[in-house]
């Protein structure tokens, strides 16, 4: 009986000392999307997806996470809390190269002017995969390959892993008819991405040169846009629908560009005012888009 | 009198590690391990090469994950099971006191569990040279690491046994063990929001609790780092053994006390 009181009374005791340590703690992290409307819908339709779907989810949520560490040789990075982005103590995780930055963001295992745990933090610095992130170089990133064709077939749903593997196998020359494969493999398990018609759009238009297949993916991920509640999207939806609006301005711009050397210049100026038509459109959900209003100052009423 | 210790300890861990090799404990582990390992290296089978790092990662986990159930499932009963079989009074009627019998399971388990993760290793190592994967020089370092925390771990469960049931002995130190990372890593995040009392009571655990997650190399060796420099395997002993140390203390002192 004595020992059931002890028990009972820690056990009180620990919820009030975790009542008091949360009550000093503040939220500053948001945590992130998980499953995007559409992925969801298809874990509900399939009896294979409901049995497994959950699995597969986190399987490849795993591997997602597991790629980033394999770009920074195994050293776990995490979002800046508000408190640490103006600590200049805390350490930055910026690269070399302008692809290796990674604004807002530090090692998991704290550097050694910002850890208040002495000798334990030095130990843990030791043992764990942990460097000097200020100045860093990414692993090749081709090693990150497999994981990524790994996840998309754990979940043929993961958009994220179609995405950015397609643009990480697109940073290697030989491997860009791969990385349109890749893609457009994504693009029949999610008919209805926006950020994979937005990503084909890039790829088509910035690595291939082919308008045509650039303007037809960017047109349909806007019309994605235009059906869906904007409150709804992700991020990371959010930034590819705004990437599509740039890149089509932009294939306007060239396109009229083409027509105009060609000597057709009324050609020119109807795909000018395409470009117009879209950059004012981008203006409305993106007041501040540089590319939109760099075109609008420049191909203005021409 | 030093060297008598000695000898009553070795012959009760000797006890205990025939008792677990009877009852065919390890062979169970071994059969999990051989399935688990193999569907690690399923993986690389279905034609998606290069995740040599993912597979030196999953086979590593497995290692530490069956290890450390090992552990604290032999562990966690050994006292229990001497008191409710009523085998304990026939030992105690011998010069052997309480804190002998505490300190002896304890190395008894600590050899036993040695014994599991060296099986586990070497499935391991086999199954990555297989595949041709080689883990490096560190590797040897991490088991060395694992065996020191399944020290630390043998002698945290065994002094819980004292106080709980088996079951729930299992259930704490499988927490502790497993959730040692997620702690570590939540204190440290936790700490920079809050301030007074939470702060100190957040570090005050930090301290308090042994930091399990030290010990794991795995991370360093699926990544291909180099060696950690000896002074640090060095006082990773010396914080193991300042563990073990205070854990049996509390185990023994409780243990005087227990009405058998």
């Amino acid at each position: 009986m004595r020992n059931e009181l002890a028990i009972g009374t820690l056990c009180i005791t620990g919820l009030v000392l975790a009542g008091k340590i949360g009550q000093s703690v503040q939220p500053q992290l948001k945590a992130p999307v998980g499953l995007t409307l559409h992925q969801q819908e298809a874990l509900e339709e399939s009896a294979v997806a409901s049995l497994f779907g959950e699995f597969r989810a986190s399987v490849a949520d795993f591997l997602w996470l597991e790629s980033d560490r394999y770009l920074h040789f195994g050293v776990g990075t995490r979002g800046r809390l508000d408190s640490e982005k103006e600590n200049k103590k805390v350490g930055a995780v910026k690269g070399k190269a302008a692809h290796d930055n990674h604004h807002d963001e530090t090692t998991i295992v704290p550097n050694a002017e910002a850890d208040w745990r002495g000798v334990l933090g030095n130990f843990e610095r030791q043992t764990q995969p942990y460097m000097d992130m200020s100045h860093h170089e990414e692993r090749d990133a081709k090693e990150t390959l497999p994981l990524f064709r790994l996840m998309t077939w754990t979940n043929p749903h993961f958009v994220q892993g179609y995405v950015h593997g397609a643009m990480q196998m697109a940073r290697v020359n030989a491997k860009l008819p791969e990385a349109l494969a890749f893609l457009l493999e994504g693009e029949r398990n999610n008919p209805d991405s926006l950020s994979i018609q937005a990503t084909l759009c890039e790829l088509y238009f910035v690595r291939l040169v082919k308008l045509e297949e650039a303007l037809a993916h960017g047109n349909k991920a806007l019309l994605l846009y235009s059906q869906k509640d904007r409150k709804t999207l992700s991020r990371d939806e959010d930034e590819d629908a705004n990437n599509a609006f740039r890149w089509l301005v932009l294939i306007y711009r060239d396109l009229g560009d083409a027509r105009r050397k060609a000597g057709d210049t009324s050609g020119a100026q109807q795909l000018y005012a395409q470009g117009r038509r879209l950059a004012n459109a981008c203006l409305q959900y993106y007041p501040e888009d540089p590319t939109a209003i760099t075109f609008l100052r420049s191909f203005a009423g021409k | 009198m030093l060297r008598r210790k000695f000898v009553v300890w070795g012959a009760l861990a000797q006890a205990a590690v025939l008792e677990a090799v009877r009852r065919k404990d390890l062979y169970v582990a071994m059969i999990l391990s051989f399935l688990m390992i193999g569907m690690a290296a399923l993986v690389g089978r279905f034609g998606v090469q290069g995740l040599d790092i993912f597979l030196k990662s999953a086979t590593l986990t497995v290692i530490n994950l069956l290890s450390v159930i090992l552990t604290i499932v032999f562990a966690a009963r050994q006292m229990p099971e001497e008191i409710s079989r009523r085998t304990i009074y026939p030992l105690l009627a011998r010069p052997i006191s309480r804190t002998d019998l505490l300190i002896g399971k304890f190395l008894g388990v600590f050899v036993l569990s040695g014994m599991g993760l060296l099986t586990f290793a070497l499935i391991g190592w086999g199954a990555l040279t297989a595949y041709g994967l080689h883990p490096g020089a560190i590797f040897w370092q991490y088991l060395i690491l694992r065996l020191f925390v399944l020290m630390l771990l043998s002698a945290v469960t065994i002094t819980i046994s004292v106080f709980l049931t088996p079951q729930a002995t299992v259930t704490i130190t499988l927490l502790l063990a497993v959730g040692s990372q997620a702690f570590s890593q939540s204190t440290l995040l936790l700490d920079k929001t809050s301030q007074g009392i939470g702060q100190v009571l957040l570090r005050g655990f930090y301290f308090l609790l042994p930091e399990l997650n030290l010990f794991d190399l795995s991370g360093k060796v699926s990544h291909g780092w180099k060696p950690v420099p000896v002074w640090v395997l060095v006082a990773l002993l010396g914080y193991a053994l300042l563990h073990c140390l205070v854990s049996l203390t509390v185990g023994a002192m409780r243990f005087k006390k227990v009405a058998l």
